[in-house]
């Protein structure tokens, strides 16, 4: 039986190799602990940026945004500064937001129209495709310069699943499709039933935090335990949308944890006695495009969160910002965009359905920003545990002890209980448990993490 | 009394003593103290900000998204989830100052005041030496109501884009 604070055999040195390191993160995952130290390494952090952020499908922004010609944001993608537009002819363009002559950044605000980006150092001016249309003086110095190689790179793959953008910086690879791969039926359970689809509510909050990328994308990818604990102030005092506690041992039991192929986890919650529908009510939404299974799911669901690997999450729920209100549904999706080792910019958006009356999206957004922006009534306890994380992790102690943190929960029996409702989950896409005390999901953002270590080491090597 | 019938001077008085007052109370964490100072019907938001072109149409104060946008149900709630033993974002509570200046009512009409003031609030958390200091303009409202200025209205300008931390606290 291991000792306390000696898990595992032998320490990590500090001069240990990217492949040593990398190794030993997967020893650890075939005991179901992660050693403490992954979440602040600066080694395998630069490691990530190319191996990781520089090859999976990052979010940029929804179409909603930047719905007319000219609209653009101002936008990171894997830490690399991008500008998502919209051009005259109505396509989405994703363009790396550095001038092809002296590389001065071309597009200063974080919003706006403008159908030319103007370089504020020499005037070079790209048309919002990324063209470069003109350049002072050209005929003084620049006789036989051929304009179109010099115009803004392009990220080297978009793609949008639902009007959620995403840019990939590697020429090859998986397609967004094949990235989401199955997880696309839980996806569609609350995308789909939503004509018009949704949009995004004005800005985006933008907040940064003392904490690894890592710990975001695990506890939204379906961290069940945490909710009554880091939670239990909003609970008490009868601030969530279902006026009780969320015991999980009670009618929060009837919840489920799903992971796919590369990275991706859902949660959802949904005792089967109401039909919630996300505190969208059944008129708002049309479950006919869904099949049954996610039918009933949708039906009875308070509370969805997910995760896309590696940084884009989201939330789903059924929301209120005080006692007394009805509870309605909202979304905010995220970035756990990374800085450095253990600090990311969270940038959230809220998104409402498209075709919900005025009020209706506006009682929404309010709902959804009391409870997850940088002082919603949730968002605010998950922030203020999550930095000593990463502050445990970049320690002497971490690495000499090679400490391990617990991934074990849920993987001590060999057969599962049967969840006394009517899902028919052994059906669905990927590995599904409805044990509600699991790190199934949380788990699986550091396998997808170990694979593409691996993949890249065999692609740089 | 009613604020008509203050002399310019006293008015001035009251105003920033009322600032003063509210600093005091959020401060020492007296929330539900300083819940007594706003009326029923605020109307209270802080803008998200956003870095604009210098000409352009749209201001760089959201008019759709906000960090907060209360009515007195909602600060409320706040103000209970706050005071409540697990809420860990003010357990252990922050250590707020909140200093506030260049105050200059800019309207004044019966019973109501509008002010703007600058607010430096310095948060600090753990062992942080340098506390996160928050800087804003604020346009008030204010509304004489028994013998006392109350906060009917308040626009938080912030001077920031990006938030350092969590905003567990009221501007």
């Amino acid at each position: 039986m291991a000792s306390r604070g000696s898990p595992r055999s032998r320490s990590v040195p500090s001069s240990a190799s990217d492949e040593e390191l990398i190794r030993a993160v997967g020893e650890s995952l075939d005991d179901n602990t992660v050693p403490q130290w992954l979440h602040n390494n600066r080694q395998l952090h630069e490691l990530e940026r190319d191996r990781v952020f520089g090859r999976a499908w990052i979010f940029v922004g929804h179409e909603s945004e930047i719905p007319e010609p000219g609209d653009y944001a101002r936008r990171h993608v894997a830490g690399d500064p991008y500008i998502f537009t919209r051009g005259e002819d109505g396509e989405v363009n994703v363009l790396f937001n550095s001038c092809r002559h002296k590389g001065t950044e071309v597009c200063r605000a974080d919003q706006g129209n403008s159908h030319h980006f103007r370089c504020p150092y020499h005037g070079w001016t790209y048309n919002n495709k990324g063209d470069l249309v003109g350049l002072p003086f050209q005929h003084l110095g620049y006789q036989g310069l051929d304009k179109s190689e010099w115009g803004l790179i392009p990220a080297a793959r978009t793609s949008s699943v639902d009007g959620f953008y995403f840019a990939s910086l590697a020429e090859d690879g998986p397609s967004l499709a094949d990235w989401i791969g199955d997880f696309r039926w839980y996806w569609d359970v609350h995308m789909k039933p939503f004509d018009g689809g949704w949009e995004v509510v004005g800005d985006p909050h933008r907040w940064r935090l003392d904490v690894d990328w890592k710990t975001g994308a695990e506890n939204f990818g379906g961290d069940p335990y945490h909710t009554q604990f880091v939670h239990g102030s909003v609970f008490d005092i009868g601030l969530m949308g279902a006026a009780d506690q969320p015991k999980i041992d009670d009618r929060y039991r009837f919840l489920r944890l799903a992971i796919t192929k590369n990275g991706q986890s859902f949660m959802f919650i949904g005792p089967p006695d109401a039909s919630p529908y996300l505190g969208h009510g059944p008129e708002l939404a049309d479950t006919e495009n869904l099949d049954d299974e996610q039918a009933e799911i949708f039906r009875r669901s308070i509370t969805h969160t997910l995760t896309v690997f590696p940084d884009f999450s989201l939330i789903h729920f059924a929301a209120r910002s005080d006692t007394t209100s009805e509870p309605i549904g909202g979304m905010s999706a995220r970035r756990w965009r990374p800085l450095g080792p253990g600090r990311i910019e969270l940038v959230s958006w809220i998104l409402v359905p498209a075709n919900a009356p005025d009020d209706h999206k506006e009682r929404s957004y309010q709902a959804v920003m009391s409870a997850f922006a940088p002082a919603g009534n949730f968002e605010q306890d998950d922030v203020s545990v999550w930095p000593t994380i990463a502050e445990a992790a970049d320690t002497v102690t971490a690495r000499k002890r090679n400490a391990q943190l617990n991934y074990t929960a849920g993987s001590y029996l060999d057969e599962e209980e049967p969840i006394p409702d009517d899902l028919d989950h052994e059906a669905w896409p990927g590995e599904v448990t409805g044990q509600t005390v699991s790190d199934l999901a949380m788990k699986n953002i550091y396998d997808r993490w170990y694979e593409l270590m691996l993949e890249g080491e065999r692609d740089d090597g | 009394m009613t604020a008509e019938t203050l002399s310019d001077e006293a008015l001035w008085n009251e105003v920033r003593d009322f600032l003063y007052r509210e600093a005091d109370l959020l401060d020492e964490k007296r929330l539900r103290e300083w819940l007594e100072l706003v009326t029923e019907d605020v109307d209270y938001r802080i803008p998200i900000r956003s870095t604009r072109e210098r000409n352009s149409s749209t201001s760089e104060f959201s008019d759709a998204s906000y960090h907060m946008k209360e009515t007195y149900d909602t600060l409320e709630a706040r103000i209970e989830r706050l005071s409540h033993q697990d809420a860990h974002s003010e357990n252990p509570p922050s250590r707020n100052r909140r200093i506030v200046g260049n105050i200059r009512i800019t309207e004044r009409d019966g019973d109501r005041v509008r002010e703007e003031n600058n607010l430096l609030l310095c948060f600090g958390t753990r062992d942080e030496p340098q506390p996160l200091l928050i800087s804003a303009r604020r346009r008030d409202d204010l509304r004489w109501d028994d013998g006392q200025f109350k906060l009917a209205g308040r626009l938080v300008w912030l001077d920031s884009t990006v938030l350092g931390d969590r905003l567990s606290v009221v501007l």
